[in-house]
This record gives C-alpha cells, sequence and structure tokens, in this order.
C-alpha cells in the first residue's frame, strides 16, 4: 500500500476533529479537500476535463483537490511551493498525484506520525492547506500554457503574502464526507494568473460561465451554491 | 401571505442594488420594499426571497446545535422564516434590520424594520422570553444581532430564496417546556449523519458547521 496517495482523514472525537490512523474504517471520517474558484466579472471559469485530466466530466467550475498523506511529506519537506519542481519526466504529475514528482523515503507508519504531528492543529493545517493552494494556482497556467502555446510567459512563483488578503475563503461539508477549504479568487486576481490573451487562445479550455448559466448547477454543487452566494449576493454592513 | 422579495438582478448586481435603493428611497432615508404574494412567486424564477433560517446553540456551548422533529417526521435543526409585510400586531412575530449602513451607495439608510410572521407551530418555542412576557415576542438583546449581514446560500429547485442562517443562544431546559419541540442538543456533525433530515436543515449545517473550528 503507498500511503502516500491516501487522503488525510480525520474523525470526530468529542466533538474535536483527529487525524484518522491510516488503517482505521473509513466510516464516519471525513477528508479535506481543497476548492479554488476564478472568478470573472459576471461570473466564473469552467476549466476543461482535458485541461485538467480528472474526473470524467466536460466542464470543472472550480479545481478541486484532496489533501493526500503525499501532499503533506512534500510540504513539509519543501515549505515553499514554488521549489517543488513541476515535471516528472517530462510530464505533468496527475493533479491527484502531485506529491508523486519527489519521492518519500518514510515508512507508512513514519508518514502517519508525520501527519499526525502535522494536521492535528489549524494552525498548522492552515500552513498546509495554503501552500497546497499556491502548488496548485502554480501548476493551472503552467498546464493551460502546455496546451495552447510555449510562446507566453507565465509567473511561475505564487506570493501568498500578497494576495491572501485579497481572497476570500469559506468552507463546508460536502455530501461526500469531504471537509472542504473553499477559495475564491477575485476576477482581478484571476487575470494575473490566467492572462486574457492566454484565455483567448486557450478557449477550448477554459471559458467564463456567467452567473445565470451557473444558477443552473447550483443545487447539485454545494461548492458551486456556495461561492455563488459569496461573490453575488450582497453585503451589508 | 405576502413576503418580501427582490429581482433576482437587484439581489446579484450592486449596480442594480444600487438603483433599486434610490428607486425606492423614502423622504426618511428608508427604502419602500415590496411584497408579494407567497404562492404566486414561489416558482417565479426572477424574484428572489429572502430567508431566514434560525439555529439555536446552548448558552454555554456553541458547538452544539438543537435539533428535533419538525411536524412532517423529519430532522431538522432549525426554523426558516420568510420576511412578512407589516404585522397586524407585534405578537408572535419577529422583527430584523435588514441593513442600515448601505455600502454600495455609500450613505446611511435608516434601519428598515420587517416582520417574520411566525406559524402557529413555533409560537411556543418563540413565546420563551420570561423577561418580557408583555410583549411575547421573539426577543435577543441587540437588535443587531437580526441584522442580516450577509447571504450563505440559494435554495430551493428555481434557486428563489436567498437564505440568512441566524445563529442564537437557547436553553435547552425552556425549549423543553414545549413538548412538541422536545429534542436535544447535538454535534452537526452527529445531525448529518443521521437519516431523514429536512433537506434545507442539511444544507444550513453543511454551510454553517465551521469544521476548523473544531480543530485545536
Amino acid at each position: 500500500m503507498v500511503l502516500s496517495a491516501s487522503l488525510v482523514r480525520y474523525r470526530v472525537e468529542n466533538a474535536r476533529f483527529k487525524v484518522a490512523h491510516f488503517t482505521d474504517s473509513l466510516s464516519n471520517t471525513y477528508s479535506v479537500r481543497v476548492e479554488i474558484f476564478f472568478a470573472t466579472q459576471d461570473g466564473l471559469l469552467a476549466f476543461s476535463g482535458s485541461l485538467l485530466g480528472f474526473g470524467t466530466n466536460e466542464w470543472y467550475f472550480k479545481l478541486s483537490h484532496g489533501l493526500s498523506y503525499g501532499d503533506i511529506y512534500i510540504l513539509s519537506e519543501i515549505p515553499n511551493p514554488n521549489d517543488i519542481p513541476l515535471m516528472h519526466n517530462g510530464d505533468y504529475p496527475p493533479w491527484d498525484a502531485l506529491w508523486s514528482v519527489v519521492s518519500c523515503p518514510l515508512s507508512n507508519e513514519e508518514l502517519c506520525n508525520l501527519v499526525s504531528a502535522e494536521c492535528s492543529s489549524l494552525a498548522r493545517l492552515r500552513i498546509y492547506i495554503h501552500n497546497c493552494f499556491a502548488l496548485l494556482l502554480r501548476h493551472l497556467p503552467s498546464r493551460l500554457r502546455s496546451c495552447v502555446d510555449a510562446k507566453y510567459y507565465i509567473q511561475h512563483t505564487v506570493n501568498l503574502h500578497g494576495i491572501m488578503n485579497h481572497i476570500r475563503e469559506f468552507f463546508y461539508v460536502d455530501r461526500n464526507n469531504c471537509a472542504v477549504w473553499g477559495f475564491l479568487i477575485p476576477s482581478r486576481l484571476t487575470y494575473e494568473f490566467l492572462p486574457e490573451y492566454l484565455l483567448a487562445d486557450g478557449s477550448s479550455y477554459v471559458k467564463p460561465v456567467p452567473l445565470e448559466q451557473l444558477l443552473l448547477f447550483a443545487e447539485s454543487d454545494l461548492g458551486l451554491n456556495f461561492c455563488i452566494a459569496n461573490k453575488f449576493l450582497p453585503v451589508f454592513f | 401571505m405576502r413576503v418580501l422579495a427582490f429581482p433576482r438582478n437587484v439581489l446579484l448586481d450592486p449596480e442594480a442594488l444600487k438603483s433599486y435603493v434610490i428607486d425606492h428611497a423614502t423622504v426618511y432615508f428608508s427604502i419602500k420594499l415590496e411584497y408579494y404574494d407567497h404562492d404566486e412567486i414561489e416558482t417565479s424564477t426572477w424574484l428572489v426571497q429572502p430567508l431566514l433560517f434560525l439555529i439555536f446553540y446552548p448558552p454555554d456551548n456553541s458547538k452544539y446545535i438543537y435539533t428535533f422533529s419538525s411536524e412532517d417526521g423529519k430532522k431538522s435543526c432549525g426554523i426558516s422564516l420568510h420576511v412578512s409585510e407589516s404585522p397586524r400586531s407585534t405578537t408572535n412575530s419577529i422583527f430584523l434590520n435588514y441593513c442600515y449602513n448601505y455600502c454600495y451607495i455609500g450613505s446611511n439608510i435608516y434601519p428598515s424594520t420587517f416582520y417574520f410572521r411566525l406559524a402557529k407551530k413555533w409560537r411556543k418555542l418563540m413565546e420563551l422570553d420570561k423577561a418580557s412576557p408583555a410583549h411575547q415576542t421573539f426577543h435577543v438583546d441587540r437588535t443587531a444581532d437580526l441584522a442580516i449581514s450577509n447571504y450563505f446560500f440559494f435554495w430551493g429547485p428555481y434557486n428563489n430564496h436567498a437564505v440568512y442562517i441566524l445563529p442564537l443562544s437557547f436553553s435547552e431546559a425552556i425549549i423543553n417546556e414545549e413538548p412538541a419541540m422536545l429534542g436535544k442538543f447535538t454535534h452537526p456533525l452527529e445531525f448529518l449523519e443521521g437519516e431523514n433530515l429536512d433537506p434545507l436543515s442539511e444544507l444550513v449545517i453543511r454551510r454553517v458547521y465551521s469544521w476548523i473550528s473544531d480543530l485545536s
């Protein structure tokens, strides 16, 4: 069993979230997932299944990634996600195996101990989640660039300190027992990560979807529903 | 029953909201809102109804929520209320300051008072403020506690309800004076692991439960 590929799971004990041991039963446990939405002026960006390479849908409204043991390992070894190599043998790793670009020398028990120690507190988990968020952000434009044309210069580093104050975060528990940490990137930053000329050339892979169409999917996709409310419904002071 | 509703674009577009406020402004710097027959607009796709969802937690532990069986037998964790037109009396109603300091137009709008008329099944639960029996209205310490600050999600097959979740501290002992409302305080995830859940309650818990607060 390759523990690196397993999702980090939590169980609730005495009203606290505790990291479950990898040998525990999966019933009533919760994995942690990062979801990233990219806002446009009047909607969100959708990404093609061929670009993201996960799932069977034609289009996706979010970048979604379950936090695995392997993610925790590479993010603990290489705290700055900008230093993690993007490519392995010339290929991009699958989205659910970003950790596979670095080999993990730890035994399963050692890796489990690492995750238990690092993911038990909110303060530590927040660091890993934010670094994972940065790693995903770093992958996306690179993959899009590789799909359309290599001539574009893409900024490969993500400075979290400069942008986190502008990104809305929200939390929920989905119907698949995932505790979700959601990020909504405002339209101004969306176009910094994915410049409009790149979006224009990559229109087969990325497209803006207006709110009216997003609402059609809001009932079946909780994250989308909560994200839409976060972005579009008014805030009163 | 006539309920408050907004054209969808008013709630979703800051410019449209600004125009709506200007068009509906009164001389007293308040806004005159529009109410519609609930049955007529329930399937409307262009009118969105604000919906208040009250959930209750014990005074000493906000991690738990009060859960009970509703009249249809489903497990529920709160009460949903439409905003109704001015009440005939204040009895069995609660009021809400919708907003003040209207951020989109940068000027103060005096509080508009909205009334939530309670269905009979909820009255006993809400008439529990022993400190002010003469009013027999639902009571909170500060009216600001009932101010909608932001909506949490859309609800309904037409996405025509904008739900605002309001958590309130409540005493289990007081609630249990009404046998029909007998329930218990439950951890949100324990509630979600149950069966036969009221769909709106389930969505509220999924959205409002802050799992990160249960980490150390």
